[in-house]
């Protein structure tokens, strides 16, 4: 057995306009994937953001970059079990997610570091993620 | 309509060993919503990958939590042995998968003395710990450690199991199958265990999807998936269907978690006799340079391992999703409508690990 097929069955990564995370995800949900989970990393001067689907072994990620300051649309109204994530977004790497169905404003981690992997994101961003968060004890 | 109102459920908490907090929202005794809080141990170890040696890190990866330590470790050594494209050697494959079993047996045993305690039944839970503890033993024999091992590195195994060691281990899960006989007969058979899980915290099977259950929580449900299925390390090698119920209640993850652990017993029985010879690690030459995604069935569940290198010794990113993290939507749809009193046992059957959830 080679390296590759010992890889996952199928996985591909997909870069996409932010503007157009909605609709991805919609069209994952009616093509009937789940939602396996999102992350963050950071780059240089922006945030990018992961989304991952399956379905039976099909992995498929979406991937989109958030410039610092910028907004992302939620999920939520999609796959409702998004929010962990992106309030774990929020949290950790201060990208602002709008109409987020369950939205813990900051306080989802009790973090003593605010934005941790991305200090001073409140600032970029104008109005603060997590202006609570700054300084607060774990 | 009744008054409202609300319950603190943890941080603190006689059913939980690690702290999550639930905002109970009450009618009487029922409970109409369930408002999660995760957060108070959250440990920062993804961003530590950042100031860690690439080989150095499967030690942090180990301790995101103390029960899937093995598997942890697992998860990460692979997602860096594809960056890198190592191929390890057939019987380093073997050992993962025999070690991975055996933690998912530690694991669920332990889980059901737990679940046992919560709902009172303290000879259950005795009984039930046990057994774990002859696993407890079997990891201690072969690995020199009882909670982390320490064995698996990037590129392989660090220790092997010997013809006499697979003798003991072999003769220890015999041991463990018979000392189970009672025990599930006392979680299918016993009056006070089906009146408190039977038809309690019903997930159906679409409501398990959509809000992303894994593992247990949504073959229980109805689902069969497993990602053992999907063939990484040495399961390809061998036979089973993944464990599906479809009641979606708490006797059927209950259920769920007893044959797989019967499963696990069985896994090993085929994979020690195929151990391959030879080597049990590969050189590893280089440093990370790309991403992967690396897939692994922990025993809650389907955990993913990315990692991103930038040709240093020190990746760029470094993210776990623990499939306790993943549960909690489909614990707070549960426990919506539920009585007050079968909150523990509804908290129980995802078997959280904030210590994961946490990282």
């Amino acid at each position: 057995m080679t390296l590759d097929e010992k890889r996952d069955v199928k996985r591909t990564i997909t870069e996409i306009e932010p503007v157009s995370v909605v609709e991805r995800a919609h069209h994952m949900k009616s093509a009937g994937y789940r939602m396996v989970e999102m992350h963050c990393t950071r780059l240089a001067d922006a945030t990018e953001v992961n989304y991952a689907f399956d379905l039976a072994g099909d992995f498929q990620v979406f991937r989109t970059r958030i410039p610092d300051g910028g907004t992302l649309p939620s999920v939520t109204g999609i796959f409702s079990c998004a929010f962990l994530y992106e309030n774990e977004m929020q949290d950790l790497f201060g990208v602002r997610v709008t109409d987020l169905s369950v939205d813990y404003k900051g306080r989802f981690y009790k973090l003593r570091t605010a934005t941790p992997y991305h200090p001073g994101a409140c600032d970029d961003a104008g109005t603060a993620a997590a202006p609570e968060a700054a300084g607060k004890e774990g | 309509m009744a008054n409202r109102t609300v319950v603190p459920f943890g941080p603190q908490h006689p059913v939980l060993p690690e702290p999550i907090h639930l905002d109970l929202v009450l009618e009487d005794e029922k409970v109409v919503e369930a408002i999660p809080s995760i957060g108070f141990i959250h440990r920062g170890l993804e961003k530590l990958v950042e100031k860690r040696d690439f080989i150095d890190y499967v030690y942090v990866a180990e301790r995101i939590c103390g029960i899937c330590s093995f598997m942890h470790g697992m998860g990460y050594c692979m997602a860096v042995e594809n960056v890198m494209g190592i191929e390890i050697p057939r019987r380093a494959d073997f050992l993962r998968t025999t070690l991975a079993e055996l933690s998912r047996i530690h694991n669920h045993t332990m889980w059901m003395g737990l679940l046992a305690d919560a709902f009172g039944f303290e000879s259950l839970f005795m009984h039930s710990w046990r057994v774990r503890e002859i696993v407890l033993d079997v990891f201690e024999n072969i690995t020199g450690g009882r909670v982390i091992f320490s064995v698996c590195k990037v590129g392989g195994m660090r220790r092997d199991i010997d013809a006499a060691q697979a003798e003991m281990l072999l003769t220890a899960l015999d041991r463990v199958e018979k000392e189970l006989e009672p025990l599930i007969s006392a979680f299918s058979q016993e009056y006070t265990v089906l009146h408190r899980l039977t038809g309690v915290g019903v997930l159906s099977k679409q409501a398990a999807l959509d809000l992303g259950a894994l593992g247990p929580m949504l073959r229980a449900s109805g689902w069969s998936l497993d990602t053992r299925k999907l063939g990484y390390a040495a399961y390809n090698d061998l036979s089973f269907d993944p464990i599906v119920e479809t009641a979606g209640d708490c006797m059927a993850r209950t259920q769920v978690r007893i044959r797989e652990t019967l499963q696990s017993i069985d896994l090993i029985r085929q994979a020690v006799p195929k151990f391959p010879q030879g080597d049990i690690a590969a050189p590893v030459k280089g440093t990370p340079s790309g991403e992967f995604f690396a897939r692994l069935e922990q025993p809650r569940g389907e955990a993913i391992y990315y990692v991103r290198g930038n040709g240093t010794r020190h990746l760029d990113r470094f993210r776990v999703r623990t499939p306790t993290f993943a549960n909690v939507p489909a614990l707070v749809q549960t426990l919506q409508g539920c009585q007050l009193a079968d909150v523990p046992m509804l908290v129980l059957t995802i078997d959280p690990c904030i210590s994961c959830t946490e990282r």
